[in-house]
């Protein structure tokens, strides 16, 4: 091998660890005889490569964890049934994760939703399944557009229960 | 980076946050480390590292285990930082809704170490500083988090030659800083 070859590995995988063994000789001979060799090897590993050794590693603040887990919005990715979430809450969250081309259909089933839970039928014993065909009424309608979303059932789920 | 389970990524993937717990506290140093080389800032670290871990969050579900966790990691957390490097030098009002408190905390964390560290720290921001965002991803994850050829290829997702070429120019390029002085 000449110099300009060895320079090569030198500055690559030689200094790096990445020759097989016979290679690896034969370039530590040729720099225990060649000075030029020898001293691009010494360059390299004392101003190029110790720097970088020098350092110490830094560490994430604590605090990350936490932006972490506030800046993963609840339920847009998984629809977590979780109890104690308002139905007013649940409905934003599903909004938030509809396209544009979905609002409509959805904003439609949201008011009937409403209008109905707010009536002073409420505590009428037959409103619960009345509200229940309504709401698979209207949500049956756009079925295809919010399965094709990968939404699917969870929001009729969110509506019902 | 310390190996996970494959119960731990599927457990995560379900929403377990105990389990992405796991997935962050053992692969958050090298994302965080990765990301103050080559953002180098304390405050752009904490944004990439951030949204490296939504990502992932986010992307759980259809990681095929094909690759390990730990190569698509590394690759989401490099993306995102030389992202995050290229569009900060764009918009530098980008963060105009960025929490002060952060800036804050950043700050102090700063401003703990010691000035020997910092010493240090300043002369391998010097050379850094020299290379191309490719070169300076390549010599990052070589001379700091200590991947071979073959793991920094993937992680780049380029050919190991590539690596080769990019790490020979970087150390040429280093070499021709010093000889200036
Ligand atoms: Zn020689």
């Amino acid at each position: 091998m000449n110099c300009g070859r060895i320079e090569e590995l030198l500055k690559t995988d030689y200094i790096d660890n990445e020759l097989d063994e016979k290679t690896r000789l034969l370039i530590k001979e040729h720099l225990s005889a060649c000075r030029k060799c020898a001293g691009l090897e010494a360059q390299l590993r004392e101003k190029i490569i110790a720097p970088f050794k020098a350092v110490e590693k830094y560490h994430p603040p604590e605090y990350l964890w936490q932006n972490i887990k506030d800046g993963i919005a609840p339920g847009v990715e998984k629809f977590p049934l979780t109890e104690g979430i308002s139905i007013a809450d649940r409905i934003l969250i599903i909004l938030r994760a509809l396209k544009p081309a979905y609002l409509v259909p959805v904003l439609a089933a949201v008011v009937v939703i409403a209008v109905l839970l707010s009536s002073p039928l409420k505590n009428n014993g037959g409103l619960d399944s009345y509200i229940a065909e309504q709401s698979e009424f209207i949500i049956d309608n756009n079925g295809d557009a919010i399965n094709a979303n990968g939404l699917g059932t969870s929001i009729e789920e969110y509506f019902l229960s | 980076m310390q190996d996970i389970e494959k119960d731990t990524i599927v457990k995560a993937a379900g929403g377990d946050m105990a389990a992405f717990e796991e997935i962050y506290r053992k692969t958050s140093a090298f994302v965080y480390n990765v990301a103050r080389h080559i953002t180098a800032s304390a405050e752009d670290a904490d944004e990439v590292t951030q949204d490296v871990f939504i990502k992932i969050y986010n992307n759980l579900g259809g990681f095929n285990f094909l690759s390990s966790l730990k190569t698509w990691i590394y690759r989401i957390a490099v993306n995102t930082a030389l992202n995050h490097k290229k569009a900060s030098g764009r918009h530098l009002n980008r963060r105009a809704d960025y929490d002060i408190t952060l800036k804050t905390a950043a700050a102090k964390e700063e401003a703990k170490d010691n000035l020997d560290s910092q010493a240090k720290k300043d002369k391998l921001r010097r050379l850094l500083d020299a290379l191309s965002s490719e070169q300076r991803a390549c010599i990052v994850l070589r001379e700091i988090e200590g991947m071979d050829y073959k793991e920094i290829a993937a992680a780049l997702k380029i050919k190991i030659n590539t690596v080769r070429t990019r790490l020979k120019r970087a150390r040429e390029r280093l070499i021709n800083l010093n000889k200036k002085g």
